[in-house]
């Protein structure tokens, strides 16, 4: 059963088209990894999965429920309210530039949506989230702001966020991406661990090595369509279309 | 951790010497409180002929300060004086020269005093007022939904184009003759009125300035994360704004703090209506001097509560 299904989403800033009928389904427990050049459309893909872009034409599933179906930029149906909601808070989210809360220390940053979305109790969090920041490794940093953390460990704070939710699906926007390079390495072994726990994911990265590793599909797009798509041993090591070649080829 | 662990060692060595400081002034003070010469000794040095020639148009005063006392005999129509000065155990006689001038700002302080509780009670309450309007304001400026957008912006707009001083007589002079629902006939409240109004306007532009300086990605993390928008603001946007609105905010305030001189003119006795008052009766142009210093004091005060504010909310930046 598909988590998270897409059919011919489209998306248009303008006369630019971004997203070309894309079509794509993510299995429970599978990591999907999105690559390609920058401008691809990739990130806006991802964006639009939580409706932090508004898509132009098509339809997304999650569960197997309709979610949204929009025809050149009106909305035909979508999910009653609470239920949209309810599906929004489904899939979590870990930007390119972190965004922890500043003026919150790691630990108030986890707790602040499990207390004010989930009215969660305020002990009931604590001990959630003190977990959570065990599990990326930064229990000792609970008490510190954003500012005093490296920005590897920013991100994990930030994921640790997105898991205080219970998410079922998590996206990744570029999470690597703004990081330092020796930082990088203990985000994606968070990623990875999370993965071994059997999460499901959708990660848009320039890290092949993890995507080669990690992911059970990797998906190629360019020019705002998928240009392949596939197991990564089949896209790695043996890639059918030419782009796709040159791409990889540019960045291993 | 190190520049963390060295701030508060120089804080308190400076706080030190604050309070050696504090404790000389309140040491001395209390000494020169407990030998000031009562009253009566000053008053009996008033000669008696003085008192009987100026008769009916004789006036005295006396002013008892926590350090000295000052008394002053004065015939009211030929302005002939005589002026005592009780300190340190003496009483010294001051009638002309420097000291004199001196002694004159001292019979005005009170007066002065006063008038500044008016300027900065006007000050305080119309900010706070002007504040609180402004939030909503500021949040129906920023709204997606035109029909409160665009009367805040028409609001804002009408207040910061036309003269404070006109929106002041309008208030006390224009609306009585409108309606009587709408007289307010005490001038602290007409003043406040239009100055709190007035305020909004400005405060709105500078917390809508400061929400929207705020990154875009909160906004997006806020969303993922399923807050509703009310709970973004309250929680995620205006409490990062704080600290970028406390330096304009700061500005705005001692912009009021001096603004309110303008109230003079609907003849409410704020500390500059005082001044000219004591100025156009005694003649003496030096009541300026004492006046200026003490609106010096207050902007002086209150630029330091703002910074001492601005440092507080800044321990995660």
């Amino acid at each position: 059963m598909a988590l998270l299904r897409t059919e011919k989403v489209c998306k248009r800033f303008g006369t630019l088209e971004v997203l070309k009928n894309i079509d794509m389904s993510v299995e429970q427990g599978e990591v999907v990894c999105i690559i390609g050049p920058s401008g691809a459309g990739k990130s806006t893909f991802l964006r639009s999965m939580n409706q932090l872009e508004t898509i132009t034409s098509g339809k997304i599933f999650l569960d197997e429920e309709l979610f949204l179906h929009r025809e050149n930029n009106v909305t035909i149906s979508r999910v009653e309210q609470a239920e949209y909601k309810r599906l929004l808070l489904e899939m979590g989210m870990v930007f390119q530039a972190f965004n922890l809360f500043p003026h919150k220390t790691a630990l108030e940053n986890i707790m602040l949506a499990p207390i004010n979305v989930k009215k969660m109790s305020k002990a009931d969090a604590e001990e959630l989230c003190r977990g959570l920041l065990d599990k990326v490794g930064l229990a000792e940093k609970a008490d510190e702001y954003p500012i005093r953390l490296s920005g590897g460990q920013q991100q994990r704070v930030a994921i640790a966020r997105a898991l205080a939710m219970d998410p079922k699906i998590m996206l990744f926007d570029e999470p690597t991406s703004a990081l330092d390079p020796e930082l990088v390495g203990e985000v994606l072994s968070v990623m990875r661990s999370l993965a071994e726990s059997g999460m499901t994911m959708v990660v848009v990265s320039h890290e092949m090595g993890f995507a080669r590793e990690v992911a059970n599909h990797v998906i190629f797009m360019c020019d705002g369509l998928i240009a392949e798509e596939g197991p990564p041993s089949m896209i790695f090591s043996a890639p059918e279309n030419p782009r796709t070649r040159q791409f990889l080829n540019s960045v291993l | 951790m190190s520049s963390q662990n060295k701030k508060p060692a120089r804080v308190n060595s400076r706080l030190r010497v604050a309070c050696i400081v504090v404790a000389a002034i309140l040491v001395i003070g209390a000494v020169m409180a407990l030998v000031k010469p009562p009253m009566s000794d000053l008053v009996e040095r008033i000669p008696e002929e003085m008192v009987d020639r100026a008769g009916a148009n004789y006036s005295q005063t006396e002013y008892n300060y926590l350090i000295f006392n000052i008394a002053r005999g004065r015939n009211v129509r030929t302005a002939e004086s005589d002026t005592y000065i009780g300190i340190f155990g003496m009483v010294i006689q001051i009638n002309d020269g420097f000291p004199a001038k001196l002694a004159n700002m001292l019979f005005w302080l009170p007066a002065l005093l006063s008038g500044a509780r008016i300027t900065i009670s006007l000050t305080i309450v119309s900010m706070l007022a002007g504040v609180f309007l402004s939030v909503f304001l500021a949040l129906g400026k920023i709204s997606k939904i035109k029909l409160i957008s665009k009367p805040c912006s028409a609001y804002i707009f009408f207040f910061r184009g036309t003269p404070l001083l006109m929106q002041l007589f309008f208030v006390y002079y224009a609306l009585p003759m409108m309606s009587t629902a709408l007289t307010i006939n005490d001038k602290f409240t007409a003043a406040f009125v239009a100055f709190a109004l007035n305020n909004a306007a400005y405060c709105a532009e500078i917390i809508r300035a400061a929400i929207q300086s705020i990154d875009k990605g909160q906004f997006e993390v806020s969303h993922a994360l399923g807050l509703t928008y009310a709970q973004t603001m309250r929680l995620v946007i205006i409490p990062q704004s704080f600290r970028r609105l406390i330096p304009p905010v700061a500005n705005e305030f001692i912009m009021v703090l001096k603004d309110v001189s303008l109230v003079s003119l609907i003849a409410l006795s704020d500390l500059t209506h005082t001044t000219r008052s004591i100025n156009s009766s005694s003649s003496s142009v030096l009541v300026f001097i004492p006046a200026m210093i003490i609106y010096l004091v207050i902007t002086a005060f209150f630029t330091f509560v703002f910074n001492r504010l601005e440092k507080r909310f800044s321990v995660y930046q």
